[in-house]
């Protein structure tokens, strides 16, 4: 029984992770309609900017957890005001978005193996690699920082959504960007805003991996998991992207304890197949026509 | 029309073959090196490259061979068998490269090897140690692969009789790597041996190449109470796993795996590697071993990859002696050369090859054990029926 519990502490703490990545994709999803893989590369960027910032002894490593999830956050606008806006003034459809972000993401990969090299970086350890102990059950104290990281970066998100001008032209967006704009929603700007929280959401995610997992110019591809959470939980739905995302985490652990280590992808991919066939908008996600 | 591009075709035709056989006998000897020098493999293929490079500088210090220079061509797999592939291919197109060196993966090997033998050239693996690398399937040997370090059976059986015997440990657990031929493997070599001697593998868990988190498995495990964890994958991955093991309160449990791991591991998990178990091909305590290791340390950035900076050493001067006594550098000569070897002298002793497996006679297995920063030298060792 206390594996069973084990099983679903170790599934929390993966989920956690997958649910930062998958709130930032969901929230880009949600206005432009479309996968934005380049997520992946916000997400680097973060875990490195947040390695050289800490091991270089510039700061106190709270201070350069931010400015790394800032240079990130900055990073992301980059990319939608170069990569992105143009496709949006030409009036493109969301495949030419996702060919787009899919090529920003290999691009954005191989340059780091270019540029900084494939080695593994470790980051120096902020904390120690020990487990709080109770009822014979473990959990670890990055997880548990890390976990509180992302719940408090979560508050903070619905915050603005709900409680803000820009947070409320951003739902209206959500609902339709069109109509937004013609309500005097400066579209632009709003999306500038838009990827700073997605890019300022990976960042803080790609810091928490690298230093639980450490940092290599694939890490990225982790992204994949928070995206199929991201649909589990219902594309463009936020809460949905929490949840999906803690249930595959949570889902994971168990095939992969319980039934086989071996078949543990096998069985999490059929699994949201039959999802998707039974509500193909998710746990909580809207219905819509054009599912990518 | 059709008369023109018939000879154009023509002369593209002479123009090539005079430019693959009019090489042949003038300017430097090309011998390629396959080594990964971008991707996660790296930090053993760039030791390897450089000291193949430095070894070349030797030989031509000291006249070359057959009266012409030696000149390394060096080629990256990139840490896949797609581009290693390629690499080679392109090498052997436009080089002129007269035989392989490396890798040091198996997966990258067998998948090189149908390339080097349509192109007649022989390859000598680094430390490639699946049994596939020089034999097919049937049980026949690929007749222009080589290597010259021992293969994965008798590296399974090295780790399950040191546990068993040395150690007295009687039950293990495995993880290892669904998707590598070495892993899975090694897996079942140590399996095998380990049951013979009358110990129990209480489990084995899988996972796939780039997974990160482990606990789910190690959760399993440390709930089965094995005394060892045995896991034969490689660096990165052990740190991980390793990590992870200790952190979920298997404190006690001995861990050992084989030439996957590398001193790089102990800057991600120094203090949780602390007396683990690791198999090597060479001793770094082997005066000859740590005479090339020095000699590299003093010309490029240091390195901890002892084993592969020895090993590159002794292929580039095994090959050009293999050249020097031929007396040609024909493909087929230096095969039957390289088949044929017996008591041959290589850097580190005498190399007797077995012409039926392409595998080396007689080669001991090193035991080393992680103390401090460093892998240190326990034990020479050779499983004893």
């Amino acid at each position: 029984m206390s594996t069973l519990f084990q099983q679903i502490i170790n599934g929390l703490s993966i989920g956690s992770v997958y649910a930062l990545i998958a709130v930032g994709y969901s929230l880009v999803y949600s206005i432009l309609s479309f996968s934005n893989f380049a997520h992946s590369s916000f997400l680097i960027m973060g875990a490195y900017t947040g390695f050289f910032l800490i091991s270089t002894n510039l700061m106190p490593p709270l201070l350069a957890i931010l400015l790394a999830t800032i240079v990130s956050g900055l990073f992301a606008i980059f990319i939608e005001r170069f990569a992105y806006r143009p496709i949006r003034a030409k009036g493109g459809k969301s495949l030419y978005y996702i060919i787009a972000s899919l090529g920003i993401s290999i691009f954005f990969e191989n340059f780091v193996v270019a540029a900084i090299g494939a080695n593994y970086r470790t980051y120096p350890s902020l904390l120690p690699y020990k487990a709080i102990k109770f009822w014979g059950l473990r959990v670890s104290i990055l997880d548990l920082v890390c976990a509180g990281i992302a719940i408090i970066f979560l508050i903070l998100l619905e915050f603005f959504l709900k409680r803000t001008k820009v947070g409320m032209a951003i739902r209206a967006a959500a609902f339709d960007l069109t109509t937004a704009s013609l309500m005097g929603v400066n579209v632009n700007f709003l999306l500038s805003v838009v990827f700073l929280i997605a890019g300022f959401l990976a960042g803080i995610a790609g810091v928490v991996l690298g230093i639980k997992y450490t940092v290599y110019p694939q890490l990225g591809s982790l992204t994949t998991k928070a995206f199929i959470g991201a649909i589990l939980g219902g594309l463009g739905s936020l809460p949905g992207a929490i949840i999906g995302s803690v249930c595959l985490g949570v889902i994971e652990a168990c095939t992969a304890a319980f039934i086989s280590s071996q078949l543990r992808d096998l069985i999490v991919f059929l699994i949201l197949i039959i999802v998707l066939i039974v509500r193909p908008h998710g746990i909580m996600g809207v219905y819509v026509d054009d599912k990518v | 029309m059709k008369r023109v591009a018939i000879a154009i075709f023509a002369t593209f035709i002479l123009i090539s073959a005079a430019s693959v056989y009019g090489a042949d006998t003038t300017g430097p000897i090309k011998i390629g090196y396959l080594a990964h020098l971008t991707g996660d493999a790296s930090v053993w293929g760039i030791p390897e490259t450089n000291t193949a490079k430095m070894a070349a500088e030797e030989i031509n210090a000291a006249g070359g061979i057959l009266g012409r220079k030696i000149e390394i061509v060096s080629m990256d797999s990139r840490s896949n068998a797609a581009d290693a592939v390629n690499a080679v291919k392109k090498a052997v197109a436009e080089q002129n490269i007269v035989a392989v060196l490396g890798s040091n993966w198996s997966g990258i090997n067998i998948a090189t090897s149908s390339v080097c033998a349509e192109a007649k050239i022989p390859q000598i693996s680094s430390y490639a140690t699946a049994v596939k690398v020089t034999m097919n399937d049937d049980g026949s040997v690929r007749p222009w692969a080589f290597r010259t370090c021992f293969m994965d059976p008798y590296q399974g059986k090295v780790i399950a009789y040191y546990l068993n015997k040395e150690l007295g440990k009687k039950t293990a657990a495995v993880l290892y790597d669904i998707g590598s031929d070495y892993s899975t493997g090694l897996t079942q070599y140590f399996e095998d041996n380990f049951t013979k001697l009358g110990g129990k593998v209480l489990g084995k868990w899988a996972y796939k190449a780039g997974d990160v988190d482990f606990r789910p498995q190690l959760t399993q495990i440390l709930s089965k109470k094995p005394e060892v964890l045995m896991i034969p994958i490689t660096y990165k991955d052990i740190s991980l796993v390793v990590r992870q093991a200790r952190e979920l309160g298997m404190e006690d449990t001995v861990i050992m795996g084989g030439d996957g791991a590398s001193p790089a591991m102990l800057a991600m998990a120094g203090p949780e590697l602390q007396g683990s178990y690791w198999v090597k091909h060479v001793s770094p305590e082997d005066p000859i071993v740590a005479g090339i290791w020095k000699k590299y340390d003093a010309k490029y950035k240091p390195s901890g990859e002892y084993a592969n900076i020895y090993k590159a050493y002794e292929l580039v001067y095994f090959i050009a002696d293999i050249i020097k006594a031929s007396g040609t550098t024909n493909g087929e000569t230096i095969r039957k050369a390289i088949e044929n070897c017996k008591d041959f002298k290589i850097a580190d002793g005498l190399l007797t090859m077995d012409p039926k497996t392409h595998n080396p006679l007689n080669k001991s297995a090193v035991i080393l054990q992680a103390v401090g920063k460093e892998l240190k030298f326990v034990t020479k060792y050779a499983p004893v029926d």
